[in-house]
């Protein structure tokens, strides 16, 4: 009867692991689950040669040996228990060779544990396809093992595999990464206190909480702690596992440079030949630059029937309560400060939805990671990695999840840096704000023979302009608080695909759904509040402005209406809005805005696209006609200088205001939580508001 | 009928000024993302 030898099949996800344990077992194989947990077991028999086969085990895919979920517990637990019936005698790490970087992490994480390791490389048919070239005998030397290239598809290999794991013993144990350079004091007592263990062998026992680990971990850490050991906190742990990874990747990209080369140029598959053009210097951007078009275009385009549609309906609906329902405080609260409230927030649906659409599509397709890529080159020329970009690019929709999205930035000042510029990138809640002035105050033309018109230009010109302002002021930041650069930045690209009719549509409509419902409930609290303000005051010229007005105006032969609307005019002026506006008015005079601008700009600061509802909620107190939000604004009337009070000047005065201020409660609170300090979010806000102002007051001074 | 009337809007309006300090006053101190409500309108 021949010998038997354990062999574990190990790899990241989506390796080819499967099909290559199908390709070395056959049919010869089981499937069960592994003892008290639900975690598939598959394992089978591999004859090597006629006295030697393998049991083979096809461990779980796991990235790293830093375990998070139960599959991958299962393959530290194997790795680590030498007592188990399981453990291997040889391990076969498989890679695939596009994503080599990413998998050899793993590998030198086995290689380490002293273990007899073989570098699987699979799929090694594509790389003639995508002029991939390795230098093998570099590979093996620097990794100190055997390295065999696969395909497991085409059956490619197989054969060289089989004979590498018959000479298993010959296989050198030595670790290829020095891991304890990370803390070479506490390496060094934890090998006095433990020298017949494997050095990393100990750190993953320390490190890990899997079941096996667990059980050792505590006997170890007793132990540690009678032979008067450092005992770390998991903070000081998770902070060296860090570390760990650091130096990892520092070791495989220094070798990937000599060792592996892709010549992109001479790359013949369809998505090295699109990531040529895509990711091209120039035309890359270019590109880029052309999708925007398109999308802010499309925003405008496509969204000004069904804009027009619900804003006159909302119109009507108000119209219709005031006339209908029976006179009294209710009646007037829903005409004249619910409906037109929640229509300054519907109105944005379609809008927010076809930008929605953009983005899923980019996201679904591959697209949105090469759009990190480009950027990723020019963040470094203003001192931030292409970590912060991941960020930066989220803050479109909302900052809040920006914010939390910097928490994958090791150096704390590139994270406090990027933290405090996120703000500044165009969010979701900006856009309501964006549309209507707009709408009221950049004309309708269009260049490039109708295809672009200015408000999709000055749109999208917002847009670069947070995002410019962003990384600006990164720049600024980074020469004040000097940020340690590190050396990599790790990204996956993602193959191409044609996105998915409903994944894209779930995510529009889920995207659309949380902003309309979050912002409407703010919205709708907003408007009751500000409506009661309005609708109530102290004071004679406001109790008795019908007689006031009406006397004031006897000689002269106004109309029913006119009559009225001087009457609504002069009501809201003393009620409880127009007192605290009065106050606002002289800080936002100079910047071309009237108080009850000055009040939309106040009741924002908890979110800036309560601006619109606001205004609709204001213009609409007193009013019986039936009209939309952006008539009634167009029919304002600056009243120190006569005409249109959105006018260009205020008009750019008031876009470049919400394009810097930080109005966002939420952002605030969860910049607090991140930073554990006040301190931040207030300069945060100080700055930002302040730099508001003056961007304001010189747009209006310079063009009014 | 008028009365009633007041009845309800200062109900509402009661509503509407807890739900605002609530909101921004006292928030909830674990706002998770990705529930469809992170905090952020």
């Amino acid at each position: 009867m021949g010998k038997s030898i354990n062999v574990a099949l190990i790899g990241n996800p989506n390796t080819g692991k499967t099909s290559l344990f199908n390709r070395l077992t056959g049919l010869n194989q089981k499937v069960g689950n592994y003892p008290g947990i639900t975690v598939e077991k598959k394992e089978g028999i591999c004859k090597l040669s006629p006295r030697l086969k393998a049991h083979i085990l096809d461990l779980p895919g796991t990235y790293s040996l830093n375990t998070s979920s139960l599959d991958e517990s299962v393959v530290v637990e194997t790795l680590l228990n030498r007592n188990s019936k399981d453990f291997p005698d040889v391990a076969v790490v498989i890679s695939d060779v596009e994503n080599l970087k990413r998998n050899l992490l793993l590998f030198t994480q086995i290689k380490d544990l002293e273990i007899p390791s073989i570098l699987v490389i699979n799929m090694a048919d594509r790389m003639q396809r995508k002029a991939i070239t390795l230098d093998i005998d570099l590979l093996e030397e620097e990794l100190n093992t055997r390295v065999v290239l696969v395909s497991a598809r085409k059956n490619q290999g197989i054969d060289q595999l089989k004979k590498a794991i018959i000479e298993y013993k010959s296989l050198n144990t030595k670790p290829c990464v020095n891991a304890s350079s990370i803390d070479p004091e506490y390496f060094d007592n934890l090998k006095k206190a433990y020298p017949k263990q494997s050095i990393y062998k100990l750190w993953l026992v320390i490190t890990q909480d899997v079941n096996f680990g667990k059980i050792d971990r505590n006997r170890d850490l007793e132990n540690l702690k009678q032979a008067s050991f450092e005992v770390k906190s998991e903070n000081d742990l998770k902070k060296l596992q860090h570390q760990e990874t650091v130096v990892r990747y520092q070791f495989i990209n220094g070798l990937l440079k000599k060792a592996l080369n892709v010549d992109q140029s001479q790359a013949k598959d369809l998505r090295s030949r699109l990531d040529r053009i895509l990711l091209h210097k120039v035309w890359g951007y270019l590109i880029f630059f052309a999708i925007l078009l398109l999308i802010f275009q499309a925003i405008y385009d496509w969204s000004s029937y069904p804009m027009d549609w619900i804003d006159s309906a909302f119109a009507k609906a108000s119209s219709w309560a005031q006339t209908t329902l029976p006179a009294g405080p209710f009646t007037d609260l829903l005409a004249e400060g619910i409906i037109p409230g929640l229509g300054g927030i519907v109105i944005f649906i379609p809008q927010i939805a076809i930008l929605f659409l953009f983005i899923a599509i980019l996201e679904e397709s591959g697209y949105m990671s090469r759009v990190v890529f480009l950027m990723d080159h020019i963040m470094k020329k203003f001192g931030l990695s292409g970590k912060s970009v991941v960020p930066l690019v989220s803050g479109t929709a909302c900052a809040i999840p920006a914010v939390m999205a910097t928490r994958n930035i090791e150096d704390w000042k590139e994270r406090l840096v990027t933290i405090l510029v996120v703000p500044f990138t165009t969010c979701s809640a900006r856009l309501p704000v964006y549309l209507i002035i707009i709408g009221l105050v950049i004309p309708e033309g269009s260049v490039l023979g109708g295809f672009l018109s200015y408000q999709a230009l000055t749109l999208m010109g917002l847009y670069l302009l947070g995002f410019g302002t962003a990384i600006f002021s990164a720049w600024v930041l980074n020469r004040v608080l000097p940020i340690k650069r590190k050396a990599f930045f790790v990204m996956e690209m993602p193959a191409y695909k044609v996105p998915m009719g409903k994944n894209v549509l779930i995510t529009v409509v889920e995207k659309t759904k949380s902003f309309v419902l979050g912002a409407g409930k703010i919205i709708m609290a907003i408007s009751i509040v500000l409506w009661l303000l309005a609708s109530h005051g102290i004071g004679e010229k406001f109790t008795n402005a019908d007689e006031l007005v009406r006397a004031e105006y006897a000689g002269q032969s106004l109309s029913e209406d006119e009559l009225n609307d001087k009457i609504a005019s002069q009501k809201l002026e003393y009620s409880f809005i127009g007192y605290i506006g009065k106050g606002i008015e002289p800080a936002v005079r100079p910047l071309g805005y009237d108080w009850k601008i000055g009040i939309a700009i106040v009741s924002s600061f908890a979110a800036r696209e309560v601006f619109v509802g606001t205004l609709a909620t204001i213009y609409s107190v007193g009013s019986d006609e039936e009209e939309t939000i952006k008539n009634r604004m167009r029919a304002e009337v600056n009243p120190i200088l006569g005409g249109p009070l959105f006018n260009f000047a205020s008009g750019i005065s008031l876009l470049l205001f919400y394009a810097f201020a930080m109005q966002c409660m939420s952002t605030l609170a969860i910049v607090k939580r991140e930073t554990n300090s006040w301190k931040w979010p207030a300069i945060q806000f100080t700055a930002m508001t302040v730099i508001a102002y003056f961007a304001a007051l010189a747009a209006y001074q310079l063009l009014s | 009928m008028y009365i009633l009337q007041y009845i309800i809007v200062g109900l509402i309006a009661l509503g509407a000024i807890v739900y605002l300090l609530k909101k921004y006053a006292f928030p909830a101190k674990d706002q998770g993302c990705g529930d469809g409500d992170c905090g952020c309108h």
